[in-house]
């Protein structure tokens, strides 16, 4: 027995037109449909549509507490913790304050919202860290100081000149004067 | 200067920095445009167009220039598939494929055996043909599967990287002429 060559595009797939009703690009997994609550789902197992936490993230940013925002968008502490966190927003420190409350506060104390102050991010680690600096020294070349010992002395400078001007013990000086002296 | 969904999705967090990009949106902005969460690897970013049943994995790891092997690796961690006897798709079909799921684009690729961006392209892809037709999916599903291609074929739709071979990703100043490229063509093309 012999399939019948699929006619359509829908046959070919296995996608029955019904199934795709009302997708479109742009709300493609904004919003999966809600599941049915059982018996064993109470509050904690209840699924947040994907997309609901991304209006109140801005919030989270910007210094929100987590049960702030959980009561705003109606579903548990831990479910905005995870969202924030899978959003790479760490708990930022001081004391925290919603956008929208910081905004209303500027506008009562100054008359107007404050200005975010963008700062410039050098460092890979969102801006929080920078990584340390070394300088880079050459080793110091001994005959090479001993030769410009030599010609400093010789041109009237004193041990205790050359001391304090290089940054190098006396004895050092002492000691790099005596072997130019022999060679 | 545009800092569009090949940025996102190929460029690390440090050159986004660079580009003017806030460091702390990275990630969530990465994952909005291109469906990945961290940056696609060079190599492997060529590939993309080439996973879901439309070329064998020995084709994908020449054109990646991987071992066989690496790419199967590479395929098996992220769920992705390629064409053998039983499955082969042509580009057209994974498109309808990829509209057809529902689902963030991260979800749906290891489902139909694509990259997240190719799920995100291959949408943006297929929703051309259907606003060029003014019509809606359920009705695309009715059409003969001739038509999908001729019509696929008309618009000259492509996924794939705008990478070529003797390109050096990284070279300064390549991503931002492709871009421009492709707005120009925009530009060009529409009236």
């Amino acid at each position: 027995m012999h399939d019948r060559e699929p006619a359509t595009v829908g046959e070919l797939l296995g996608i029955r037109p019904a199934a795709v009703a009302g997708i479109c690009l742009y709300d493609v997994g904004s919003e999966p449909a809600a599941s049915r609550p059982t018996s064993r789902s109470g509050l904690r197992a209840r699924r947040v549509p994907r997309g609901v936490l991304n209006a109140f993230l801005g919030d989270a940013d910007a210094g929100a507490s987590d049960a702030d925002i959980a009561q705003l968008a109606g579903c548990t502490v831990a479910q905005v913790r995870r969202a924030r966190l899978a959003r790479g927003i760490r708990r930022p420190a001081g004391r925290p304050s919603t956008h929208s409350r910081v905004t209303a506060l500027a506008i009562a104390v100054f008359g107007r919202p404050f200005e975010p102050v963008v700062t410039r991010v050098k460092s890979v680690v969102d801006g929080r860290a920078e990584p340390p600096r070394y300088l880079v020294r050459e080793s110091l070349d001994y005959a090479a100081f001993i030769r410009c010992v030599g010609a400093l002395l010789d041109a009237g400078f004193s041990a205790d000149h050359l001391s304090r001007g290089l940054g190098v013990r006396k004895v050092d000086i002492e000691r790099a004067e005596k072997i130019a002296r022999r060679r | 200067m545009t800092v569009g969904a090949l940025h996102y999705a190929t460029m690390t967090n440090a050159e986004l920095v660079t580009r003017g990009v806030p460091a702390a949106s990275i990630t969530s902005q990465r994952e909005r445009m291109t469906g990945h969460v961290r940056r696609v690897q060079d190599r492997f970013a060529r590939s993309v167009g080439w996973w879901g049943g439309v070329a064998t994995l020995v084709e994908i790891a020449e054109h990646v220039d991987v071992d066989p092997a690496a790419a199967r690796e590479y395929a098996k961690f992220r769920g992705l598939k390629w064409r053998t006897r039983r499955r082969s798709y042509t580009p057209a079909q994974l498109a309808v494929r990829a509209l057809a799921t529902r689902g963030a684009a991260r979800d749906v690729g290891p489902q139909i055996g694509l990259l997240p961006i190719e799920v995100v392209v291959y949408r943006a892809a297929i929703t051309d043909v259907l606003v060029q037709n003014e019509i809606d999916l359920a009705t695309l599903l009715a059409w003969p599967v001739p038509d999908l291609e001729r019509e696929w074929a008309r618009l000259d739709l492509r996924v794939q990287a705008p990478l070529r071979e003797s390109v050096d990703l990284r070279a300064p100043g390549y991503l931002d002429r492709v871009v421009e490229e492709a707005e120009r063509r925009a530009r060009t093309e529409e009236p």
